[in-house]
C-alpha cells in the first residue's frame, strides 16, 4: 500500500474496527503501530539519552499524521486514543525484547534505543507485560485501566474518558490492578 | 462449573472483599476476612497477599512511572474532564478554548481551560456556588454555560455552547456597518447585560473578543462571571493574592474602579460597555496613547480629564450630539454619576436611534473638561 492509499483507508478502517470488524481492526493496529514507531524513533534520536518521552505529545501526533486534517467522529476518536495506548504498550515491549536479545548476544544496544526505555527497566517492563496478560483473563476492565493510564501515559481524566466510565471507578480498577499486579510479580 | 469460570468467579470475590476492607483497619480487616472467607481459606489468603501487596511503602513497577509528564505543558491535552478533544480553537485572556465532543451526544462544545489554580475546600465550594448560578442563565445575547469543572491539579475550565462567529471590532471592520447598525449591534450587547445584572451576575471582563458576532448578526457575550467563579484561586505564577483580579481584566476597558483595585460592580461593567461603544464608533478608545497599558498612568488619565466627544474623533459621519452624550454619560469617572442600568443605557441608545434628544449627566466632580 502506498502511503496515499493508506490515508484515504485508515478513516473507513478506524470506523469498520470500531463497529467490531476484526480484519479492519487488524489493519488499522498495523498502521498505528508503524506511525508510532517511526514517531518515537524519530523523536529519541533527537534527543538526549535517557531523555523522557511525552506520551501524549506521541499519541497527539499520531493522530495528526494518520488522518492529517479530518474530523473525527467522537467514537473514532476514542477508538483510536484506545489502540493508541495498546499499541504504545507494544511499542515498548518490542524494544524492550529486543534489548534482552542484544545483551544475550553481547551486542551494543544503540543509544536511541537507551533512551526509549530505559534498559535496567526492561526485564521488570517484559515481566509486567505477561503479568498484564494474566491479568486481563480475569479482571480484563481493570487490566485496560492500567494498559492505557502506565502504557498509553494517559491522566485518570483522559482514561476515563476514552473508556468510557467515570474517575471513581477509574481510580477504583488502577487500585485493584495495581495489587493484583505487585502480587503477582512476587510470585514470579 | 468449567474451571475457567470457577477461576472468574473466584477473582471476583477476591476483588469485592479487597475492596471491602481495604480501608480498614488492621483489626476490623482481620474481622472482616474471617467472617466472609472464614470457610474458604484460599480466598482468605489471597486477600491477605493483595492488601500486602497494596501497602503504600511496598516497592512495585507500577509506581515508578514510565513517562514524566510534566503537570503544566504546552502541549495540547487529549481530553479536558469528560471531554474529548477535537482541535485548539483559540487562546483567550484566561487561557486555552478547544473545540471539544461531549462524549455521550457527540456534540460540539468550546471548553474553555483557565490558567489558574483551584486549591482547598473553600475555593473549590466558591467556584461550584458560581457555577451553578451561570448554568441556569439563558438569554439570546449569552453565549451559555453547560458545565464547568475543576481538572486534575486544580485546573479550572469552562464548557460553553459552541459560537461561530467574529469578535464585534473586527466584524465591524469587515462589513460595512454604518453608526445606526453598530449601534443596534450593540444594543444586543446591552441587552445581554441588562439580562445578566438582572440575574445578580456581573461580567468584570468585558471587551470586543468577548462579544462574538455570528453569521446571522447576532450578538453573544462570552466569560461573563468567570472572574468571579475564580476568584479565590491562585495566579500560576505568583503569590500575590490581588494576582487573579490583575490578571483577568483588561487595561483600556477597566473602569477607574477596576483600576483602583476597589470592589467593581454592575457601573464598572456600565463604564467598560462605553469604552467598548466609543471605539466601535471612533475606531479610538476613550484615553489617548502611552497611559493605554499602564494601569496608574491610565487611572491618572481619567481622573485628569473627560474623554473627547466621539464626534470630535470619529472620521464617520453621523455622530449627533445625543450619540456623544450616550456615550459620555456611560463613561463617568464617578460610578454613580453613570447609566444605573444597562436598561436606561438602552431605552437612550433607542432614543438616539429614533432621533431624540440624549441630555447630557452631570460631569462628576474633580474631572474637569475637556474644551
Amino acid at each position: 500500500m502506498t502511503n496515499e492509499n493508506e490515508d484515504q483507508d485508515l478513516t473507513a478502517l478506524l470506523a469498520a474496527a470500531a463497529d467490531g470488524d476484526a480484519v479492519a481492526r487488524e489493519q488499522f493496529i498495523e498502521a498505528t503501530y508503524r506511525n508510532l514507531h517511526r514517531l518515537a524513533e524519530r523523536m529519541m534520536s533527537s534527543e538526549k539519552p535517557g531523555a523522557t518521552i511525552q506520551p501524549t505529545a506521541l499519541v497527539n501526533e499520531a493522530l495528526l499524521r494518520l488522518f492529517s486534517g479530518k474530523t473525527l467522529q467522537a467514537n473514532d476518536r476514542k477508538h483510536f486514543l484506545n489502540i493508541a495506548a495498546q499499541q504504545m504498550r507494544r511499542v515498548l515491549i518490542d524494544r524492550a525484547r529486543s534489548h534482552g536479545a542484544a545483551k544475550r548476544k553481547g551486542a551494543a544496544i544503540p543509544i536511541e534505543d537507551a533512551g526509549f526505555v530505559p534498559v535496567e527497566r526492561s526485564a521488570e517492563l517484559i515481566a509486567l507485560d505477561d503479568a498484564l496478560n494474566a491479568l486481563a483473563q480475569v479482571d480484563p476492565a481493570a487490566a485496560d485501566v492500567v494498559e492505557r493510564k502506565y502504557f498509553g501515559g494517559y491522566t485518570d481524566e483522559e482514561t476515563a474518558a476514552i473508556l468510557g466510565v467515570n474517575i471513581a471507578q477509574i481510580r477504583r480498577d488502577w487500585t485493584y490492578a495495581r495489587a493484583w499486579l505487585h502480587d503477582y510479580l512476587s510470585q514470579t | 462449573m468449567p474451571p475457567n469460570l470457577l477461576r472468574i468467579e473466584f477473582e471476583k470475590r477476591k476483588r469485592a472483599l479487597f475492596e471491602a476492607v481495604r480501608d480498614l483497619t488492621d483489626d476490623q480487616q482481620a474481622r472482616a476476612i474471617s467472617m466472609h472467607a472464614g470457610d474458604n481459606p484460599e480466598l482468605a489468603a489471597a486477600v491477605w497477599k493483595l492488601l500486602r501487596a497494596s501497602r503504600p511503602e511496598s516497592d512495585g513497577v507500577l509506581n515508578r512511572p514510565l513517562y514524566n509528564r510534566p503537570i503544566v505543558s504546552n502541549e495540547h491535552p487529549m481530553a479536558i474532564g469528560k471531554y474529548l478533544v477535537e482541535r485548539h480553537v483559540g487562546n483567550g485572556g484566561m487561557g486555552s478554548i478547544y473545540a471539544c465532543r461531549e462524549p455521550q451526544t457527540g456534540s460540539l462544545v468550546a471548553v474553555k481551560i483557565i490558567r489558574s489554580d483551584i486549591q482547598g475546600q473553600a475555593a473549590r465550594q466558591h467556584f461550584k456556588r458560581e457555577r451553578d448560578i451561570l448554568m441556569r442563565t439563558d438569554h439570546p445575547n449569552i453565549c451559555r454555560i453547560l458545565d464547568a469543572n475543576i481538572a486534575e491539579q486544580g485546573t479550572p475550565f469552562i464548557v460553553m455552547q459552541f459560537v461561530e462567529g467574529k469578535p464585534l471590532d473586527q466584524y465591524c471592520r469587515e462589513n460595512p456597518c454604518p453608526i445606526e447598525k453598530k449601534l443596534l449591534l450593540f444594543s444586543q450587547v446591552l441587552a445581554g447585560v441588562d439580562y445578566l445584572h438582572g440575574q445578580n451576575i456581573v461580567h468584570r471582563d468585558l471587551k470586543p473578543s468577548n462579544l462574538l458576532v455570528t453569521a446571522n448578526g447576532s450578538v453573544r457575550i462570552l466569560d461573563f462571571g468567570v472572574a468571579k467563579m475564580i476568584e479565590h484561586a491562585k495566579g500560576r505564577t505568583g503569590h500575590d493574592p490581588t494576582a487573579t483580579k490583575a490578571s483577568f481584566m483588561t487595561l483600556p476597558y477597566a473602569s477607574p474602579e477596576q483600576l483602583m483595585g476597589t470592589l467593581s460592580g454592575r457601573a464598572s461593567d456600565i463604564y467598560s460597555l462605553g469604552v467598548i461603544c466609543y471605539e466601535l464608533l471612533t475606531g479610538r478608545l476613550p484615553a489617548s496613547g502611552e497611559c493605554r497599558n499602564n494601569a496608574q498612568l491610565l487611572l491618572q488619565a481619567l481622573k485628569s480629564r473627560t474623554p473627547w466627544p466621539p464626534s470630535r474623533v470619529s472620521v464617520s459621519k453621523g455622530i449627533t450630539e445625543s450619540i456623544d452624550n450616550l456615550v459620555l454619560n456611560a463613561l463617568q469617572f464617578q460610578p454613580e454619576a453613570r447609566y444605573s442600568s444597562a436598561a436606561l443605557f438602552l431605552s437612550d441608545l433607542r432614543r438616539c436611534l429614533e432621533g431624540g434628544t440624549v441630555p447630557r449627566r452631570q460631569p462628576s466632580a474633580g474631572a474637569s473638561a475637556s474644551v
